[in-house]
C-alpha cells in the first residue's frame, strides 16, 4: 500500500473518531471524589479458588534484607562532627533519645495498624540499635562518624517500620518512573512488609476461625466481603484488623474445599494499589503485577483465561528481560512464567489440547500462535515459532519440536536472551554496518553510482547490488528518478513494497509504471547524505534502516531500506512529488475543517522553528493564512509568506505597520476550495494556485472566486506576496 | 481563565475549576480511550477513572505539560481495563442477553460509516501496543514525536521507529484483508 493511500485512510479514520458517542458527565466524578472514602464495591458473582499459597518470607531475615536494601535509599544526616571526638557519655545519651524517639515511631504505627502490642511486635521485631546493644558502642565511637551512624541506624529502623501504605506515599512525593533499580528495591521491600502483615493476620484469623465460621450470611452473598464490612461483630483484636487492612490493600477471602470455609488475607488490586503502577519504572511492571495476579495455576489448572494467561506471560517476559536482577523475587517470576509456559503448551486436565479428532483446539492455536507472533527475537518466539509452523503444516495435529521439547527450553531461551545471543540463535550472525556520510555534490560519488546504474541496467542482476551501501542504493534510485526510469526504480524496491501494496494484489510493473509520478531529486535538495549502522533494527529476516538527507545540518528527507540477503533495497517511501503534480480537488469547507484549522493554528503560532508548518498541505496553509488573518495574527501571517528568491516581501517591521487584515472567519467568508499546482516557471519556481469560493450570500460584494497565489518551497507551499 | 490557573485551583481543592478543567478535556480521554480499544459502552466509565485518578495526582503535577500526564493516566487506565475485561468477558457473556435486533445499528455503526474505516481501526487495536500507541498519539491526537517520547518514557528516535514499523505492520494487516493473493502478472 502506498504511503499516500495509507495516510488518506488514517485522515478517514480520524475523522470516524469525532462521532464516538459521548456520556460523560463532569458533576459524576465531582459526586465520587466528595464520596472517596466510599467502600470498594461488592465482587459479582462467585469468587475464584484461591489457594492460599504465599510464599512466606522469614520476618527477621527479612527485615535485614529490607534494611540493606533501603540503606542506599535512607542515608543517615551526616552531622557535621566536631574536631573534637565524640565521647562514649554523647554516644549513650543519643542512643537514649532515639530509642525513645524509636519507641514513639513504633507506637504510631501500631495505632495507625490498630495491632496489639504482641501482634505487632511480629511485625517489628528488628531491633535498629542491636549492634550497639549488643556492646559494640566502642567499635562506634572508633567509626569516623559515630552520631552520624546512629542516625543511620534509626531512620533505616523507622522504614522498617513503615507501612505499605506510607510506602506508597513516599512513593508518590518520589516517583521512580526512571529508575529501574529503585523500582526493583520498592517492589521488594514493599512486598515484604504485606507479607509481614498478612501471616499476622492469618494468625488472627485462624485463633478466630469458630467465630467466623460462625456468622452468619445470606448464602448469596460473599461472607468473606460481608465480615470484611462488619463493625463491631467480632471481638476488638479481629475487628480492628478487619476494619484497617484495606489500608493496606489486604483485603479478606475465604476458600471453600472438604474441610469447610477456610479463611485468609490477600494482597489485593485497591485504588491504592492502582496510584503504585505509574508511579514505578514500566519495565518493572510485571513484579508489581504479580502481587495481584498470583498465582496464575492451581491445581494444576490456568487462574485466568488462555487469551489473558498469554498476554500476561508477555508482561512477565518484558520485566525478566529488560531488568537486570538476580533475587529471589526474579526467581518467583520466572517460575510463574515457565510454569505458565507449560502449561499453555501441555494443556490441563480440564482443558486438554487435542480435541477428539486428535488436532489441536482453536483456543490453543490462537493463544500459540499469539506466542509465536511479533518481530523482535524473544524466548516465546524462539520456542514456539518451529511448533506453530511444524503444526500449520500437519493441519494441527502433530509437531516434532513439540514431542522433544523440554520443561526447561522456554527458561534456557530466556538466559539465552539475557546473554543478547537469542537473535543470533534465530537470524544468524547480524551483520555490522558501517556508519557512512557524503556531502553532496561529490563529481566521483556521482560517477561512481553512474556506473553503478549502467551495471544495473543491462539485466537488473540483483548480484550487482549485493555489498553496495544504502547510500548507493539511494542515490541510484534517486538518479533513476532522474532519468524518468521507472523500470530501475521498480527493482530497487524491496519485493515486500509490491506483495502487500494497496491493491490486494502484487504490483506489477506495468502497474507501477502507470501510476508513477516524477519526484524531485533529493540529492538536488541536500548537502549531505547519511546512514547509521547502529539504529538498523531487526523486524523477523529482514533488517531496517534509515538514509537521511540533509540540508544545512537539517534532516530534510529519511528513507527507509531493508537488508535482505546482503542486498540492500529500498523500502516503502514516498518521494516528494514536483510540485506541479500537487493537487486537490474541490473541497468543501466545514465545521470540521475549521477544528483542524484551530488545532494547527495553535501548533503553528506556538513553533518558534517552523517545524509545525512541515509538510502541511497547501489548502491547508491557505486556510491557515485566512485565519491567521481573521485572528490579525499578523506574526503567523508572516510565516505564510513566501520569501525565496524573486519575492516582493517587505520586512517584517514594515509588514506588521502596514498591513491590517481584519478579515471574515474562514469558514464564513468561503464556501469551498481547491489547489492546483503549475509547470515550473522561469524563473526556477514551482507555483501554483488556489481557488476559494466566496460565500456570496454572506458577502454579496466580494467576486465569486479569489484566487491566491502560491509558491513550493522546501519547507512546503507558502502564499505569494501580492500587495495590492 | 487559562490552564495553569484552571490547574492550581484544583490542586487548592477547587472542584469548579476541575470540572472546567474536565469539560475541556473529556473528549481527547474518551477518543483515545476508544482508539486504544475500549469498547463504547465502556467509555464513560473509563473517562470517569481517568478524572478520578487525574485529581488523586494533581499533588504531584508541577511544570509538565498537562497533556502528557492526562495521556499517561488515560493509557494506565486502559490497559488496567484490559486485565479487567478479559477476567470479565466469560461473566458478561453468561449474564448479558442480547439487547441487539439484528436491524438496529449499534453504536459502533454511527462510529464508522464506512466498513474499511471499522476495519482499519480494529487492525489498529490488534497491534501490539508498543506500536499502538505511538502510532495513535501521531495520527490521531497530533502529538509530537517529543511528546509521546515523554509520554511512553522513551527517546524520539525510538518513537520515530516504532511509528515506522507500526505503519508497516497496518499497512500488512490492511492488505491481508483485501485478499492479498498475486494476480500472476
Amino acid at each position: 500500500m502506498d504511503n499516500e493511500r495509507f495516510e488518506k485512510r488514517m485522515e478517514l479514520l480520524k475523522k470516524s473518531y469525532e462521532r464516538v458517542p459521548s456520556t460523560f458527565d463532569p458533576s459524576k466524578v465531582l459526586q465520587k471524589l466528595e464520596a472517596e472514602t466510599k467502600p470498594a464495591d461488592m465482587p459479582a458473582g462467585k469468587r475464584k479458588k484461591i489457594n492460599q499459597q504465599v510464599m512466606v518470607w522469614v520476618v527477621g531475615i527479612a527485615s535485614i534484607l529490607i534494611i540493606s536494601l533501603i540503606a542506599g535509599l535512607y542515608v543517615a544526616d551526616q552531622k557535621n562532627t566536631d574536631e573534637e571526638p565524640v565521647t562514649s557519655d554523647e554516644i549513650d545519651q543519643l542512643m537514649e533519645k532515639l530509642k525513645k524517639d524509636y519507641e514513639v515511631e513504633r507506637e504510631k504505627r501500631r495505632v495507625l495498624l490498630k495491632l496489639e502490642k504482641q501482634d505487632f511486635d511480629k511485625y517489628d521485631s528488628y531491633d535498629p540499635f542491636w549492634m550497639v546493644t549488643n556492646g559494640s558502642t566502642s567499635s562506634l565511637l572508633q567509626d569516623g562518624d559515630p552520631k552520624g551512624r546512629l542516625m543511620q541506624f534509626y531512620n533505616q529502623g523507622v522504614e522498617n517500620l513503615k507501612t505499605p501504605s506510607e510506602m506508597v506515599a513516599d512513593l508518590k512525593s518520589n516517583p521512580l518512573t526512571e529508575d529501574k533499580e529503585g523500582s526493583l528495591e520498592f517492589i521488594n521491600a514493599y512486598r515484604e512488609k504485606v507479607e509481614r502483615l498478612t501471616a499476622i493476620y492469618n494468625e488472627i484469623l485462624q485463633e478466630n476461625n469458630d467465630l467466623l465460621q460462625a456468622y452468619e450470611v445470606d448464602p448469596s452473598l460473599d461472607k468473606a466481603y460481608m465480615i470484611g464490612m462488619s463493625k463491631g461483630a467480632f471481638p476488638e483484636r479481629l475487628q480492628n484488623i478487619l476494619d484497617t487492612m484495606k489500608e493496606q490493600s489486604i483485603q479478606l477471602q475465604s476458600d471453600v474445599d472438604s474441610y469447610g470455609e477456610e479463611f485468609f488475607t490477600k494482597y489485593y488490586s485497591s485504588k491504592i494499589h492502582e496510584q503504585i503502577v505509574p508511579l514505578l519504572n514500566p519495565d518493572t511492571r510485571a513484579y508489581i503485577d504479580m502481587m495481584t495476579e498470583a498465582p496464575y495455576i492451581v491445581a494444576g489448572e490456568l487462574v485466568y483465561p488462555l487469551e489473558e494467561s498469554v498476554e500476561m506471560m508477555r508482561g512477565m517476559q518484558h520485566s525478566l528481560t529488560n531488568v537486570e536482577d538476580n533475587s529471589a523475587l526474579y526467581q518467583l517470576l520466572e517460575t510463574y512464567y515457565v510454569t505458565m509456559f507449560n502449561t499453555i503448551l501441555r494443556g490441563t486436565e480440564k482443558s486438554p489440547v487435542f480435541d477428539e479428532q486428535g488436532k489441536v483446539k482453536q483456543e490453543y492455536r490462537e493463544a500459540w500462535k499469539n506466542m509465536a507472533s511479533g518481530s523482535e527475537a524473544t524466548p516465546l518466539r524462539y520456542v514456539m515459532m518451529p511448533i506453530v509452523e511444524e503444526m500449520e503444516e500437519s493441519g494441527w495435529t502433530t509437531s516434532e519440536t513439540l514431542n522433544r521439547i523440554g520443561y526447561d527450553a522456554l527458561k534456557d531461551a530466556l538466559v539465552v536472551q539475557r546473554a543478547g545471543q537469542l537473535e543470533m540463535y534465530m537470524y544468524g550472525e547480524q551483520p555490522v554496518f558501517p556508519d557512512e556520510e557524503i556531502k553532496v555534490p561529490d563529481a566521483a560519488f556521482e560517477q561512481k553510482i553512474e556506473g553503478l546504474y549502467s551495471s544495473f541496467k543491462k539485466q537488473y542482476d540483483l548480484a550487482v547490488l549485493e555489498g553496495r551501501s544504502p547510500i548507493d542504493i539511494v542515490a541510484l534510485y534517486d538518479l533513476a528518478n532522474k532519468k524518468n526510469d521507472t523500470e530501475m526504480m521498480y527493482h530497487l524496491h524491496h519485493e515486500n513494497v509490491w506483495k502487500y501494496s494497496e491493491s490486494g494484489y502484487e504490483m506489477s510493473l506495468k502497474q507501477y509504471k502507470a501510476s508513477w509520478q516524477k519526484a524531485l531529486s533529493l540529492l538536488s535538495l541536500s548537502d549531505e547524505i547519511s546512514f547509521s549502522g547502529e539504529d538498523v533494527f531487526r523486524n523477523d529476516n529482514l533488517l531496517y534502516g534509515t538514509v537521511n538527507l540533509s540540508r544545512q545540518g537539517n534532516v530534510r528527507y529519511a528513507l527507509n531500506v531493508i537488508h535482505d540477503n546482503g542486498i540492500w533495497f529500498i523500502g516503502d517511501v514516498t518521494l516528494q512529488k514536483l510540485p506541479s503534480y500537487e493537487e486537490q480537488p474541490l473541497t468543501e469547507i466545514t465545521d470540521d475543517t475549521m477544528k483542524n484549522i484551530v488545532r494547527l493554528y495553535n501548533q503553528v503560532s506556538e513553533d518558534q522553528n517552523g517545524e509545525a508548518l512541515l509538510g502541511i498541505e497547501p489548502m491547508s496553509i491557505v486556510a491557515l493564512y485566512y485565519y491567521a488573518g481573521f485572528r490579525n495574527d499578523l506574526d503567523t501571517l508572516y510565516k505564510l509568506y513566501y520569501k525565496g528568491p524573486g519575492s516582493d516581501l517587505v520586512g517584517k517591521e514594515e509588514f506588521i505597520k502596514t498591513m491590517k487584515p481584519s478579515w471574515p472567519r474562514f469558514n464564513e467568508l468561503f464556501t469551498s476550495m481547491s489547489f492546483k499546482g503549475m509547470e515550473q516557471d522561469k524563473e526556477g519556481n514551482w507555483p501554483g494556485v488556489a481557488t476559494l469560493h466566496v460565500n456570496t450570500e454572506q458577502f454579496p460584494d466580494y467576486e465569486k472566486t479569489v484566487e491566491l497565489r502560491m509558491i513550493w518551497t522546501e519547507d512546503g507551499w507558502r502564499v505569494k506576496y501580492e500587495p495590492k | 481563565m487559562d490552564e495553569s490557573e484552571l490547574i492550581a485551583k484544583a490542586q487548592a481543592g477547587d472542584h469548579a475549576a476541575y470540572g472546567e478543567l474536565m469539560s475541556n478535556y473529556y473528549r481527547t480521554v474518551e477518543k483515545f480511550a476508544y482508539q486504544c480499544g475500549v469498547r463504547l459502552d465502556d467509555i464513560g466509565d473509563v473517562t470517569q477513572e481517568v478524572f478520578i485518578k487525574l485529581y488523586r495526582f494533581l499533588p504531584q503535577f508541577n511544570q509538565q505539560r498537562f497533556t502528557t500526564w492526562l495521556y499517561k493516566i488515560t493509557l494506565n487506565a486502559t490497559r488496567d481495563y484490559y486485565r479487567k475485561e478479559g477476567r470479565e468477558k466469560e461473566k458478561r457473556e453468561k449474564f448479558v442477553t442480547n439487547r441487539f435486533d439484528s436491524s438496529e445499528p449499534s453504536a459502533e455503526d454511527q462510529v464508522f460509516l464506512f466498513e474499511e474505516d471499522r476495519e482499519l481501526h480494529e487492525a489498529m487495536v490488534r497491534l501490539d501496543e508498543k506500536y499502538r500507541i505511538p502510532l495513535i498519539l501521531f495520527y490521531f491526537q497530533d502529538v509530537s514525536y517529543q511528546q509521546i517520547a515523554d509520554i511512553l518514557n522513551m527517546t524520539m528516535p525510538a518513537v520515530k521507529t516504532r511509528i515506522f514499523r507500526a505503519k508497516e505492520l497496518l499497512k500488512k494487516e490492511m492488505i491481508s484483508q483485501a485478499g492479498g493473493a498475486s494476480n500472476g502478472q
